[in-house]
């Protein structure tokens, strides 16, 4: 009995707060300087859940101290009790959370979803009606090239504008660009075109005029190695990063008939929900358009995680800013 | 327009440091309050520079490495504000102007250009996040240089008594300020990542740099309101929060990979 009202007496100390924070904090800062592999070992570890479980007995017993002393700190009790609902959250999250990998092309339809290394039934079927990636720009509105003359060791960077000529300072090296496509594709005959509008294989071609040749070449911002060079001389790089703007799949839940029951978008920042299963936009894949990788996530803790942030968040501004919003500082004015 | 603003920002903010420099730390006399005019025009500058930025890139300006550090100076500046109105808390103008000169001078090698924004961080939540983190931020700064000056300055037998407690007590007190922007920066940033990845916690050196800053302070506010810690402990756990915030806001970026490699 004696023992029993010693851990309690332990569980409900200030000090024990402190030395159970203090431990979290140096295990957190080993944990950010293991390999990227090792530290879900770590935090998903049985000893580090069993700490996270010792502060949380920690938090309520601290708690129920308070209530039984009619603490009258409402704004302290507050923070403590919705740390222990984020705690509490985050371990339904551990034990019912299903989340899961769907890969989908155009058209495609499925009814599970790759959970770690097997697969989860859903309960319903997933159809892909559209994806689409937008980008900010489809061309660069300034062509940026590096160029390198060798002979003179002469290293410039141009920014121009289509069918712009420019002269290369103190040499006889006029560069031109005459040609750009967005996605460069060469058919059997060997003929270039643009496979779509979409910059995913962006191209130009330069005219370089000197006194004595001309020579054309493509220049690729994807393949810089891919350019053929008649002039050895003269090295020109094309590079543009275009940025992508918005990805987002059109999707369809459909029943064990084939019937359409529920219709929504998904795009990053922007999930579509159905019974409590949410889809996230999570990738695309440049050589396939036409497929979309989502992330499908249902997790019941989520409500209590959120509920205890906002109630932590509500509790720390009336405990640190009692009056007019802010803290007390009387000490202060001279 | 911008680097003129920003050279503005650092002419005034530097002539206000050397007005400080010259002046008497203790007291607050003439150059002091030319000196805290001065600081307060290059808050303007920075201002104007915020929202001239905000005009022209048509999104918050809060999404590189130029944008995150404009803002930070720019919430220094807020914080003294705070502190000077409401409490006359002038003493930490000069930490202030040391600072933002420091983030000035960075500043201007870093690149200005406008960038479009990655899908991932066109949300709302990043208005919230952002700034509530770098009010944050800025006033564990001004802590930490207090805190700082604190350590140096007790082991100076000269130093008086009551300009000791005024440092150890006005850190205490802008740790207590920050702590609850903190808070709100860390959670509104983590119902963010719910909505765009999926899940509120994924463990990722950001995430878990920022929560050991987080429980730093939770640390210090518990030993101090509970524990009693005071002087020498409180101003060291200050000084490791500050090294935390640092590691947490740069280190990161340029050590570890992760999800907040672009910010």
């Amino acid at each position: 009995m004696r023992l029993l009202s010693h851990i309690i007496y332990w569980f409900a100390s200030a000090k024990t707060a402190v030395i159970l924070l203090s431990v979290i904090l140096i295990v957190c800062i080993i944990g950010v300087f293991l390999p990227e592999g090792i530290q879900p070992k770590l935090y998903y570890s049985v000893w580090f859940i069993l700490l996270i479980l010792s502060l949380a007995i920690n938090l309520i017993f601290c708690s129920i101290r308070r209530i039984i002393l009619k603490s009258k700190n409402i704004a302290s009790l507050l923070t403590h009790l919705s740390v222990i609902l984020i705690l509490l959250g985050a371990l339904i999250s551990y034990v019912w959370a299903i989340r899961g990998v769907l890969e989908l092309e155009e058209g495609q339809t499925k009814d599970r979803i790759l959970r770690g290394c097997s697969f989860y039934r859903l309960g319903f079927k997933v159809r892909l009606d559209d994806f689409s990636i937008a980008w900010y720009e489809q061309r660069p509105q300034l062509f940026e090239l590096d160029i390198r003359i060798k002979d003179i060791s002469l290293r410039k960077r141009l920014k121009l504008k289509e069918n712009q000529q420019i002269t290369i300072d103190n040499t006889n090296y006029k560069i031109q660009i005459i040609d750009y496509l967005p996605d460069f594709a060469r058919s059997e005959q060997g003929e270039v075109f643009s496979r779509s509008d979409m910059p995913r294989n962006p191209a130009v071609r330069i005219r370089i005029t000197t006194d004595q040749f001309t020579e054309e070449r493509w220049l690729f911002s994807n393949h810089p190695m891919m350019t053929k060079a008649k002039d050895e001389n003269i090295k020109i790089r094309f590079s543009w990063m275009p940025t992508v703007k918005e990805f987002r799949s059109s999707l369809s839940i459909l029943d064990e008939k084939g019937n359409i029951i529920a219709q929504g978008l998904t795009k990053v920042n922007a999930p579509f929900s159905y019974k409590g299963y949410n889809f996230y936009q999570s990738g695309y894949d440049l050589d396939n358009p036409y497929y979309s990788s989502l992330e499908v996530v249902r997790d019941p803790g989520v409500k209590f995680v959120f509920g205890g942030f906002i109630l932590l968040n509500i509790g720390l501004f009336i405990l640190f800013y009692p009056k007019m919003g802010l803290p007390n500082l009387k000490f202060f004015q001279r | 327009m911008s680097n003129i603003l920003l050279v503005i920002a650092l002419v005034t903010c530097l002539i206000s440091l050397c007005l400080f420099i010259f002046g008497n730390t203790q007291k607050a006399g003439r150059r002091e309050k030319i000196g805290i005019i001065f600081y307060k025009a290059s808050i303007c500058a920075l201002t104007l520079l915020i929202v001239l930025r905000w005009l022209k890139a048509e999104r918050l300006p809060f999404a590189n490495m130029y944008e995150a550090l404009v803002l930070y100076a720019w919430a220094i500046g807020c914080v003294y504000l705070v502190f000077e109105y409401l409490y006359k808390a002038v003493l930490l103008a000069p930490f202030a102007a040391l600072i933002d000169t420091f983030l000035l001078v960075v500043l201007l090698f870093q690149d200005a250009t406008i960038k479009p924004l990655m899908p991932a961080l066109q949300s709302k939540w990043m208005a919230i996040h952002v700034t509530t983190y770098f009010i944050g931020y800025a006033a564990i700064t001004l802590a930490f240089m207090l805190s700082v000056s604190y350590l140096m300055l007790s082991r100076k037998k000269k130093t008086s008594l009551l300009f000791l407690n005024t440092l150890d007590n006005l850190s205490y007190q802008l740790i207590i300020f920050a702590f609850p922007f903190l808070t709100l920066g860390m959670t509104t940033g983590s119902m963010w990542a719910n909505f765009a990845w999926g899940s509120y916690w994924f463990w990722d050196p950001k995430e878990t740099c920022s929560l050991i800053t987080w429980l730093v302070y939770l640390v210090y506010l518990h030993g101090r309101l509970l524990l009693g810690w005071q002087r020498n402990i409180a101003n060291w756990l200050s000084t490791l929060g500050f090294v935390a915030t640092l590691f947490t806001f740069i280190g990161v970026n340029y050590i570890l990979p992760g999800l907040h490699s672009y910010a």
